[in-house]
This record gives C-alpha cells, sequence and structure tokens, in this order.
C-alpha cells in the first residue's frame, strides 16, 4: 500500500508511527514544507522562557530512517487530484498515493491591519518565527502582544522574562475568552499585572506603525502604545485550501467521519485541518490541540493501514501555566444559559479556583487553576458524557479521584471499555 | 453517606459549599480510607521495639515483635483507652471536689453551696454525721471524703449497687483500690512486658472504669447537684436557632459545670446589660455546645445550640461573638473556623490550650470577676459581627430535661418523696417493656444524629421508656423527642399511658456524660424497689451509644457492662482485630459481672438486640405478656444514613 | 506485560505502599532521611476511597496511552516491555499528561516543573510497593499470574 502523508506535525507522525507498526511493507511518504519538522510547535514558547535553550525536537533525527519513511523535507504540496490519486508538489514532483493523510495544520491568522508588514510584527507558529522575534528582543524595550489565548500569553510571559516590558492587547472582556471563563481571565491578568505588564481589554488595533520598523500600534480607541515588538496570536485558521481545491468537503476544517475518512474514499484528514465533534458541545468544530493532533493522527493511521479504528469526538482541551500557576480548562465552561448547573470553588488565600459545569447529571465542562490533581479524571468523564448521579455531589465537593468517581464509570460500563478499565475494575468486582 | 439528619446543620453545611472553609466532615472524608490496622487495633505502638501489626489476613499465629499476639495488642490498647476516659471523668470529678472544698471555705469567686438537703443526703451516705455542724463544715468533709477516694478505696457510692451486683463484683476482683490508682495500674499493665493475658488484662479495664462510674463522674454528678443545685425538670430549647440575631451570643462549650455556671451568672449582670446595649444589642445570650451545656441546661434551663458535631457549624453561621471552652470534646479545628469570622475563641483551662487562640485562665477565687472578663469580651465583640455573613438556621425546638432519680417519679409518689414503684409496676404489668439508656456522642464517620434518632425511635415505639445524657439526648431534643408531646406522636401506646399519668415525656433527659452515673442509681433504684429482679443484670434494662466517638464512652460502655447491663456500642472500639477479645466482651463478660457488649453497627437492627433482650430478661422474671402485644418495627428511609 | 495488580480483598488501607514508593523515589532511600529531604520525594500510588473500599491505584501502562498522545514534547513514551516512562529530561511540566490521564495517576512536582508516575521502579531489582505490602495486596506479573495469585494460590511478585 503507497500511504502519503501531507504534514509532518504530531499527526502526520503519530499516523506514520501507527501504519508502520500495523504494516512493514506499506510505503510511506511525508511531505512537509519545512526543511526540519521533526520539532514541537508547542515548545518553542520555552524557547523564550528557559535559559540557556531548550531541545524541542519531538522524534530522533533518523526517525525517518528507522521507520523507513521517504522524507521529502522543504517541499509544499500543492495539489491533490484523485484520478490520478496523487499528490503534486511545487517543485513539479507527482507523489502517487492509493491513501492519503491531509495534516496540513494551520496557519497563524492574520488580521488586516495596515502596517502588517513592517518588520518586527510576527506571528507565532514555526521556529523561524521565533528565531526572528530572538533577533528582534535585544533592540526591543517594549512590545505588544495582539491576542489573549494561550499562545498570546505564552509568549507575554517569554518576553517579560527576557525583560521586556509587554502590553497585551485583547478583543474580549477578558483573558483566556476561549479557552476560561471571566474569573479565570481576571486571575491571570492580575498576575500578569504584577509581573509588569498592561493587559487591555476590549480593544482593536486600528493601524501598526512606525517607519520600516513597528514603532507603536494605535488602538480603535485612538491610544497609542509603544512597541519595538508586536507579537500576533489570534489564532490559527486551518489550511484547508488544498482539500477544497480538491473538491473534498470541508466545513471550518475538512470534514471527516468517525474514522477519520474524508468524503473522499482512501482519503483522511487529521489533525489542526480537520473538523469532529467536540464531546462537550456536541458541534462539529476544528479542535486544534495537541493531543487531538496526535490521537486523530493514530487513528487515521490505523485505518489507512487496514485496522479499523474510530475516533469518538474531540474534547476542547488546554493545559497551561503562567508565572506558576497551572490551570488545565476543558470542554464548555460558559455555559450559554441557565439550564446548566456551574459551581465554583475560589480559594483566594491560596489562589485556587474550580468551575464545575454540569448539564443536569453530566459533567461538560471544568476549569481549574491552581489544583491540577487528577483533572484526567474529569476529562475523561466529560468525554465519555457519563451520567453521574451520585458521583456530582463528589465532584462538587472537590473530591475528584478516580477511586471516588468509579460508581459512575461502572453505571456507563459500556462507554468505559478497554484493557485498563477492565484491570483496574476487576479487582473491584470480586467481593 | 450523608453527612446529618439534622436539617440546621445541614443548612449551614450547605452555606459553605462554594467557600474554603473545612470542617471536620471534609477531614474526615479526606482521611479515607481508614487505616485498617488502626481500625481493628491490631497495631500497637507501645514500645520502640514496633510499632508492629498484625496482618489480618495473615496466619493465626502471628505476634508482635515481643510476642504479644493479637488478643494482647487489642486488649492493651482497649484498656488504655478505658484508662483515658477515664481519667477525663475522674479528672473532672476531682476538680468539682476541689470547687467544693472551695466553696465550703467561702473562697472568694462567687461559688457557695446551693443544695443543701442534697449535701445531708450526700454526707450520711458517706459516713458523715451533719448534726451540729454548719453547712460550710459538711460540705468541707464531704469534699474531702471525696477526694480522698481518688487515691484510696473504698468508693463509697459503690454501696448503692445491688448485693448480688457486690458479689460478682469481690468474685472477680473489681472493686476498685482508688480512682487515680486503678488508671495507673491500667497504665502500668499496658506498659511493654507486663499483662499479655488479655481476661486479666480486659478486667482490670473494667476495675478502672467501675472507678469511672461508681467513682468519678458519680462524685462529679452527686457534688455538681450540692455546688450548683439539684435539677428539676425544667424548659428549654434546642438546636442553633437559639442563637439570636439583635443578642450577644455566648457560646460555652466543654464539660466542667463551674466556667460556664459562673459566664451565665455574669451574663444577667445589670453592669454588662448595659454595657451590651450601648454596643447595639438587645441582651446577652447564653447557649452552649456538649455537657456544659447541658449543665446549664439541668439546672437554669439555659438552651443548648448543638451537639459535639455542630460546634463548628455555630461558628460558621456567623453569630457567636465568643466561644469560651474549658475540656474535653473541644476540635482544635475551631482556631482555624474562629478566623474566619469574627468569633473570639477563649480557653480557660491549662489543661486544654489551643494554638493561636486567645486564654485566660480560669480559677475558683477569682470565678465570677474572669466571668465577667470574658463576657465583657463578648460584648466588645459583637459590633464586628459582620451582618451580611450571619446567618442563622430558624430549627429550634422545645425540650423538656432536667430529670435526675431524685425528682423523677415525684408526681405520683408523693408529694415529698419520689419512688420507683410506679416505674417498676409498669414494667411488671407489662405496660413498660423496660428502660433504655441511649447515650453518647457523634462520630464524623456516621450520620450524625441519624443513628440515636432510630434506634430512640423503635424503642419508645416498642413501650421501652428511654432515658438519655449528653450529645445523644441534644439529638432527640433537636428532633423534638425532648416534649411531653411525642408520647402521643412516637411511643406505644403502653409507654404513651405511663407518660400521660406521670406528667413525662417518652424520652427522659437525665443530664451530661457524668451524669450517666445517676442511671446507675437508677437501676439501683429499681432493684430496691423491687419485683423486678434483685440484681441489675436482672432487669429489663439496656445501654447503648450508637454514635460513640470518644475514650470516655469506651469507659462508659465498660462500667456499664461492668455492671450487669447489656450495652450496644457502635462503632466497636478498635477490637475487632482479635477475635477472642470481641467474644469476651460480647459473650464471656456476662458470666463475670451479668452485663456484656453488643457491636451492631445498624442502629435499627442494636434496637432490636436491645428489645429481644428486654423481652429475655421479662421472661426469665417471669413478668406479664405486654398489654398492647406487637411490635413496631421501622425501616431505614434513607441508604444514605448508613455507616462504616 | 508485567504490570502492577491489586487484590483489594486483603488490602488493610495502611497506606504502606504509598510511603514504601515514596522512600525508593527519594535521593536517600531512607524513610527517616527521605521525609527531611530538600525536594521530598513523591509518591506515584494512591490509596483512594472506592465507596469506603480501598483502591491503590497507579498508572495502568495502557495500552493506546492517551498521555503519550497528549505529550506535547515526546517525553512521554513507551518503553521496550511496552511501560509507559516519562523521559525526565524531555518533561517540560506543562500538564498535558495530567488533564489527560483518566485515572488522575499522574503527580504534580510544580517546584521541579515535572509530572511523574508509576516508573515500575524500573531502576531497581524489587517494586517498593510489593515489597512494602504488610498483607500482600500489591502483585507485580503478568495478568494471568496475577488472576492466580488472587484466587491464594501463590506468592506475591
Amino acid at each position: 500500500m503507497k500511504q502519503v502523508i501531507i504534514g509532518c506535525g504530531p499527526a502526520g507522525i503519530a499516523a506514520a508511527e501507527t501504519i508502520r507498526s500495523i504494516s512493514r511493507a506499506d510505503q510511506i511518504a511525508i511531505i512537509s514544507d519545512e526543511g526540519k519538522p521533526l520539532y514541537s510547535r508547542c515548545l518553542i514558547p520555552y524557547r523564550l522562557t528557559v535559559s540557556g535553550g531548550i531541545d524541542i525536537s519531538y522524534r530522533e533525527e533518523y526517525f525517518f530512517e528507522k521507520l523507513k519513511i521517504v522524507p521529502l523535507l522543504g517541499r509544499k504540496a500543492v495539489r491533490i487530484s484523485s484520478a490520478p490519486r496523487a499528490v503534486y508538489l511545487d517543485d513539479g514532483q507527482e507523489i502517487g498515493f492509493e491513501r492519503l493523510l491531509i495534516a496540513t495544520g494551520g496557519r497563524p491568522r492574520k488580521p488586516d491591519i495596515p502596517g502588517l508588514d513592517k518588520d518586527g510584527v510576527i506571528g507565532f507558529r514555526t521556529t523561524s518565527d521565533c528565531a526572528k522575534i530572538c533577533g528582534f528582543l535585544p533592540s526591543a524595550k517594549t512590545a505588544a502582544v495582539l491576542g489573549g489565548g494561550c499562545i498570546g500569553l505564552q509568549v507575554a510571559s517569554g518576553l517579560m522574562s527576557a525583560g521586556v516590558k509587554v502590553t497585551i492587547i485583547i478583543k474580549s472582556a477578558h483573558l483566556l475568552s476561549q479557552v476560561a471563563d471571566e474569573t479565570a481571565g481576571g486571575i491571570y491578568a492580575g498576575i500578569f499585572s504584577n509581573n509588569g505588564a498592561e493587559v487591555v481589554t476590549g480593544s482593536e488595533i486600528s493601524s501598526i506603525e512606525g517607519g520600516r520598523r513597528v514603532e507603536r500600534v494605535r488602538l480603535e480607541s485612538g491610544r497609542e502604545i509603544e512597541c519595538q515588538l508586536l507579537v500576533i496570536a489570534k489564532g490559527v485558521s486551518p489550511n484547508i485550501e488544498i482539500a477544497r481545491e480538491a473538491g473534498i468537503g470541508c466545513g471550518d476544517g475538512i470534514m471527516v467521519n468517525a474514522n477519520m475518512m474524508t468524503d473522499v474514499d482512501g482519503m483522511y484528514a487529521a489533525g489542526d485541518v480537520a473538523e469532529t465533534v467536540d464531546a462537550a458541545t456536541g458541534r462539529r468544530t476544528v479542535n486544534a490541540l495537541w493531543p487531538c493532533a496526535s490521537e486523530q493522527g493514530r487513528i487515521a493511521g490505523s485505518n489507512m493501514a487496514g485496522v479499523p479504528k474510530e475516533y469518538e469526538s474531540s474534547l476542547r482541551m488546554n493545559a497551561v501555566e503562567f508565572f506558576g500557576l497551572p490551570m488545565i480548562s476543558v470542554g464548555s465552561v460558559k455555559p450559554p444559559d441557565a439550564r446548566h448547573e456551574v459551581f465554583c470553588f475560589r480559594d483566594e488565600g491560596k489562589n485556587i479556583y474550580r468551575k464545575l459545569v454540569f448539564n443536569k447529571d453530566i459533567l461538560i465542562g471544568l476549569i481549574m487553576i491552581g489544583e491540577i490533581d487528577n483533572a484526567g479524571v474529569l476529562t475523561s468523564l466529560i468525554r465519555k458524557r457519563a451520567g453521574l448521579g451520585r458521583v456530582k455531589d463528589e465532584l462538587i465537593a472537590g473530591r475528584t479521584g478516580f477511586s471516588r468517581v468509579i460508581e459512575a464509570i461502572m453505571w456507563n460500563r459500556d462507554r468505559f471499555s478497554g484493557e485498563s478499565y477492565d484491570e483496574t475494575l476487576m479487582t473491584l468486582a470480586e467481593k | 453517606m450523608k453527612r446529618t439528619v439534622d436539617r440546621a446543620a445541614q443548612k449551614v453545611l450547605d452555606s459553605i459549599k462554594e467557600s474554603a472553609v473545612r470542617t471536620v466532615w471534609d477531614r474526615s472524608e479526606a482521611m479515607e480510607p481508614r487505616c485498617g490496622f488502626g481500625d481493628l487495633g491490631i497495631c500497637c505502638t507501645i514500645c520502640l521495639q514496633g510499632p508492629c501489626r498484625i496482618d489480618p489476613f495473615g496466619p493465626a499465629d502471628q505476634k508482635g515483635c515481643c510476642g504479644a499476639d493479637p488478643d494482647t495488642i487489642v486488649a492493651r490498647n482497649f484498656i488504655r483507652a478505658i484508662a483515658s476516659g477515664a481519667a477525663a471523668h475522674s479528672d473532672h470529678g476531682r476538680d468539682i471536689a476541689a470547687t467544693l472544698l472551695h466553696a465550703a471555705k467561702e473562697g472568694p469567686g462567687g461559688f457557695r453551696i446551693t443544695d443543701r438537703r442534697k449535701l445531708v443526703a450526700v454526707a450520711t451516705e458517706l459516713g458523715i454525721a451533719s448534726e451540729g455542724l454548719s453547712p460550710q463544715r459538711v460540705a468541707e468533709l464531704v469534699a474531702l471524703a471525696c477526694s480522698e477516694q481518688f487515691a484510696k478505696a473504698p468508693l463509697m457510692f459503690m454501696n448503692r449497687a445491688p448485693e448480688p451486683l457486690k458479689k460478682k463484683w469481690t468474685r472477680a476482683g473489681l472493686w476498685p483500690q482508688g480512682i487515680d490508682r486503678e488508671i495507673v495500674e491500667v497504665l502500668h499493665r499496658t506498659n511493654e512486658g507486663v499483662d499479655a493475658d488479655y481476661r486479666n488484662i480486659i478486667l482490670a479495664g473494667i476495675r478502672a472504669s467501675l472507678a469511672d462510674g461508681w467513682g468519678g463522674s458519680m462524685i462529679a454528678t452527686e457534688l455538681s447537684d450540692i455546688l450548683f443545685g439539684s435539677p428539676s425538670p425544667i424548659r428549654s430549647k434546642a438546636n442553633l436557632g437559639v442563637l439570636k440575631k439583635e443578642e450577644v451570643n455566648i457560646v460555652v462549650h466543654g464539660h466542667e459545670p463551674a466556667l460556664s455556671d459562673m459566664i451565665a451568672r455574669a451574663s444577667r449582670e445589670g453592669e454588662l446589660l448595659e454595657y451590651a446595649r450601648e454596643k447595639g444589642a438587645r441582651g446577652i445570650n447564653v447557649c452552649g455546645l456538649c455537657c456544659t451545656s447541658i449543665e446549664l441546661l439541668m439546672r437554669q434551663g439555659y438552651p443548648v445550640a448543638g451537639n459535639f458535631l455542630s460546634q463548628e457549624l455555630a461558628i460558621i453561621t456567623g453569630a457567636v461573638d465568643l466561644m469560651v471552652v474549658d475540656v474535653q470534646c473541644i476540635m482544635p479545628g475551631l482556631s482555624d473556623i474562629a478566623r474566619c469570622f469574627h468569633t473570639e475563641v477563649v480557653t480557660t483551662s491549662p489543661k486544654a490550650r489551643m494554638p493561636g487562640v486567645t486564654h485566660i485562665g480560669f480559677e475558683a477565687a477569682k470565678a465570677s470577676q474572669i466571668a465577667h472578663q470574658i463576657v465583657r469580651m463578648a460584648v466588645d465583640k459583637f459590633p464586628h459581627r459582620r451582618k451580611e455573613r450571619v446567618n442563622i438556621p430558624d430549627e429550634v425546638m422545645d425540650l423538656v430535661a432536667g430529670f435526675t432519680v431524685e425528682n423523677i417519679f415525684t408526681n405520683l409518689g408523693g408529694t415529698f418523696r419520689s419512688t420507683f414503684r410506679p416505674l417498676n409496676d409498669a414494667i411488671i404489668a407489662g405496660r413498660l417493656r423496660g428502660v433504655a439508656a441511649v447515650i453518647g456522642c457523634n462520630n464524623a464517620r456516621v450520620t450524625q444524629d441519624y443513628g440515636h434518632l432510630a434506634m430512640t425511635r423503635e424503642l419508645i415505639a416498642n413501650d421501652v421508656l428511654v432515658v438519655q445524657t449528653g450529645c445523644s439526648a441534644t439529638a432527640c431534643a433537636k428532633e423534638g423527642f425532648l416534649r411531653p408531646e411525642s408520647a402521643f406522636e412516637l411511643a406505644g401506646k403502653g409507654l404513651r399511658e405511663i407518660c400521660e399519668a406521670v406528667g413525662i415525656p417518652p424520652v427522659i433527659h437525665m443530664g451530661s456524660c457524668v451524669d450517666n452515673s445517676r442511671v446507675l442509681r437508677a437501676l439501683c433504684e429499681m432493684v430496691k424497689e423491687g419485683g423486678i429482679g434483685d440484681d441489675i443484670s436482672d432487669l429489663p434494662v439496656a445501654a447503648a451509644a450508637p454514635e460513640a466517638m470518644s475514650e470516655k464512652a469506651i469507659s462508659i460502655g465498660c462500667y456499664a457492662a461492668g455492671s450487669g447491663i447489656f450495652t450496644v456500642f457502635s462503632p466497636p472500639p478498635k477490637i475487632e482485630g482479635s477475635r477472642n477479645v470481641f467474644e469476651f466482651l460480647t459473650s464471656g463478660l456476662e458470666a463475670i459481672t451479668g452485663g456484656k457488649f453488643c457491636f451492631e453497627r445498624d442502629p435499627l437492627k442494636a434496637a432490636g438486640e436491645m428489645i429481644s433482650h428486654l423481652d429475655k430478661k421479662r421472661a426469665s422474671l417471669r413478668l406479664h405478656p405486654m398489654i398492647y402485644g406487637g411490635e413496631a418495627h421501622h425501616e431505614h428511609e434513607d441508604e444514605q444514613v448508613l455507616t462504616i | 506485560m508485567k504490570k502492577i495488580y491489586f487484590n483489594i480483598n486483603i488490602c488493610a488501607a495502611c497506606r504502606s505502599c504509598e510511603i514504601a514508593c515514596a522512600v525508593e523515589h527519594s535521593q536517600s532511600k531512607l524513610l527517616h532521611e527521605a521525609i527531611r529531604e530538600k525536594k521530598p520525594p513523591v509518591q506515584r500510588v494512591r490509596v483512594g476511597s472506592a465507596e469506603g473500599r480501598p483502591l491503590a491505584l497507579q498508572c495502568r501502562h495502557c495500552p493506546d496511552a492517551p498521555c503519550i498522545d497528549a505529550c506535547k514534547s515526546g517525553a512521554m513514551h513507551k518503553s521496550e516491555t511496552g511501560a509507559t516512562q516519562i523521559n525526565r529530561e524531555r518533561c517540560v511540566g506543562c500538564w498535558m499528561c495530567v488533564m489527560v490521564c483518566p485515572f488522575g495517576v499522574i503527580a504534580i512536582d510544580r517546584e521541579q516543573k515535572v509530572a511523574l508516575k508509576c516508573d515500575l521502579c524500573v531502576d531497581s531489582e524489587k517494586r517498593a510497593c510489593v515489597d512494602g505490602c504488610p498483607t500482600g495486596a500489591i502483585f507485580y506479573g503478568e495478568l494471568e499470574e496475577f488472576k492466580e495469585f488472587a484466587k491464594g494460590k501463590s506468592t506475591p511478585g
């Protein structure tokens, strides 16, 4: 079987590894527009914060050799054709396939602002983006970060640790508006402020000004903010163009079924480019998150190699830490209406915040700041949409350990399947 | 598991659900699962060759390092608990005797002899001739005679016991040789390398417990009656609703009546009431927790805010301006809770201090002055109350308390003398099945109050008169069982008739935990009155502590069983690790003292055991069959109230 | 694959396994010193309460381990034996694994900023928790061996 994978991020890598673990004979080729793609994109921000550098490699250099994968690096895939089944690269090569995985990821959103092309205005997705920022650092006394999401805040804290005075400009009313609630946003806004940053909410940049290089930004309100460096962190758009042009069905992302296959037979999609059902909301969405990408890649790879596997659902989930305060946020944390029950616990002295959102008997969202133990136990309850019964009270009381939720797992036993559950619960069955 | 069936308690707990305030229940739940070695009593930490433990699932011949087998390990741990419990009660008795001496000498501070009639009665019993002597002199002699009993035999009040019981004690070597001495001997015997025979060990423990029940506790009860007045039936109220929004709230907590009596007196002083009004309060409201509250209730009708598990909750209502404590059952966690509110916690005993909390040493000679100072502090705190945080649950229940051996049947026995005749006749005739004492603590490992309520309800529905003390009585008070009306609502027909005739509720509050000695006395009177047996162990009676927590409860359980009473005790006091000890306590002991333990955890099943026991005794005595035959049976309404 | 299994019927909930695990992962490997170490060791097994019954739980070394999917740095991986292990040097303490572990068995070392979990005492000859259990309720071996053991027919691994 000729297996071709476009994209060498976590989805592509997971798919390749899975195919190889199932089939020694299949030919696997990976196409990546980056010359040295075997790194973890998520680790790039650590290059700003960790002094002495950090190894961001995600797989060894001999990865391709070891798994007998043909690497086509530094080449961009420009067209997919279904008859003949082939991918066309920007250097003219035609790569035939029997099965294809489109794992092209996303690109940073670039807002339409005059002056965007000035020097010192950088997105934050690739190692070269990071290298550019590092290049501008010595001459940047002040910087602005546009976007208050996980990436934006990671960059902001990285810049702050390098001694730069940072202003964080966000459109929403509070930080982390896509992944957390007002209280959580407020907690982190306080921490960033205490560490010297300024957080400007409800604002958009109307123009980026200066000479060849950015010197300041002007907000819609008219206020000017001085900065010699501007990082744009307004999220990511899925790179679906290549699929759409090939006639593959797309929504916000490439639409896939439970086997990660698109509406064209033998063509799969996974990762930041794919649109899947979110367990907490029940709606189709692109959850551009590392764990989702890996899992989707694994499952796509399995199906491509002839071992059918189903992907239950993706789930919006984020784990971050800023200035020593960790937060885990999963699922639906801003309930749209009063039908959802919300329980909050706050210990200001210890900087602990816990929020649980229920839809009747089912947990659909959580935020844990400060104390993040057992988050994964709750994530699995959200993912499996388990009816909780008495366990709901345990969670509200903060008793979130696995043993405390076993009752709910037993009631929904068919959803919690697999060797690990079987082994662990077997011991309890023997009385 | 439900934390409590007390609706007021639940309201307070609900109010802090989303806050960082932690209570005994949170800590108890976090402590799960409890260590099985500890729970079963098979962990020995007595010497430094240990700690040793016996694997409960392992081979039968396991021994600790020194060669102690599980029976020895369990028995030693058990009697150490008895010693600790007996020590608490006995030290309390010692302090009361010292206070009586002080009052006899009319020392400063304000303590005086209140009940002279009782003084004379007790003096007579102790062989002290009182004609021609001033009450002060008699009191002095009584105090000294009681004090002596701490060091040496005989324990005078043990003479009250029926002859057959005394013979049993003689045969078994159970006469204490001095209250303190027995406790010292327990510690000696359980020291590494001393007593290793579990029966011998346990009997020494029983002897120490008898020195508590017939010694330390009984001295405390009798001398408290002399000092503060013998109780008489009195109305009052119970539960958190007794806290007042418009008044300064002072909560007395702990055990010894000396302090609470003085606080109550001070709170009535015109000068302090005026001061309170200046600070914006309508008055000064004294209420309490645990036994010290019950002492105030029994003698002066002051209301009871709650029992053991309610102590933190009282503060959390935001309405307690000052909580003054002495000894026993005072959770160290109170200081954390008080920090979250405006409440001042004040310790008063050198034996019971708490970090982070104000201490004002209470001495008899300066008693009324110190009490005045403390009440003043409370008034000073009143303006600091944060009105938005005051959340007093409105649960409050009427009750009747104040029953003693002397007054319980005064109504029927004639104006001047109370007699147990009506009680015995009712039992003989089959109107009453018998009497049960339901007593004891709260325990966060079981649903608060449920054991007491379920058991009491079952007993009275089956024509068993229930007498109560301590936190158990408070539990039933909160639920309304101590109202005379509950005879109509809950009691079986026979019991109801007696209650109507005598004018008593079906559940009789006899006082604080040292007042369990009143129960012993009542049983002696029942035997003396005649017709229902010659010994306590013949009587159709039983005792129960369904939510036991404290080592004091273990001591009480032992002196009950050691005096011939069928005693239900739950949770089991860390003895299940030894089959032999378990058997001895639940069966073997009966041949020695006539009494034994029953460790049934389910309060309804336990009530059933007690009822069966009463029926068995009735049959042996060939009493009339129960007039209103049939048996009432309740079910647990809610599986979440069940227990460990 | 050899794993750690737990027999609830003979667990006395003493938590000696937790202590043994912590001591094994300390610098000194001695209890009385371990409790005073500047970086106190973290136990990777926890005895929880499942409706009042004890449950000693540690990493299940799941075949399709969600933590490996979630790990941003490639620190979480399968060893040759199939055990899930953390490459401490690679771990950046991002807590993604904590976010997805369905058993909640990943411990958080906030100071060192690394994730910790049961490593099957890979550097030692014996499993600390198995040795430390006074009733023999913890077993190390294959699943089938454990089933035999639980029936009382053999000694713990």
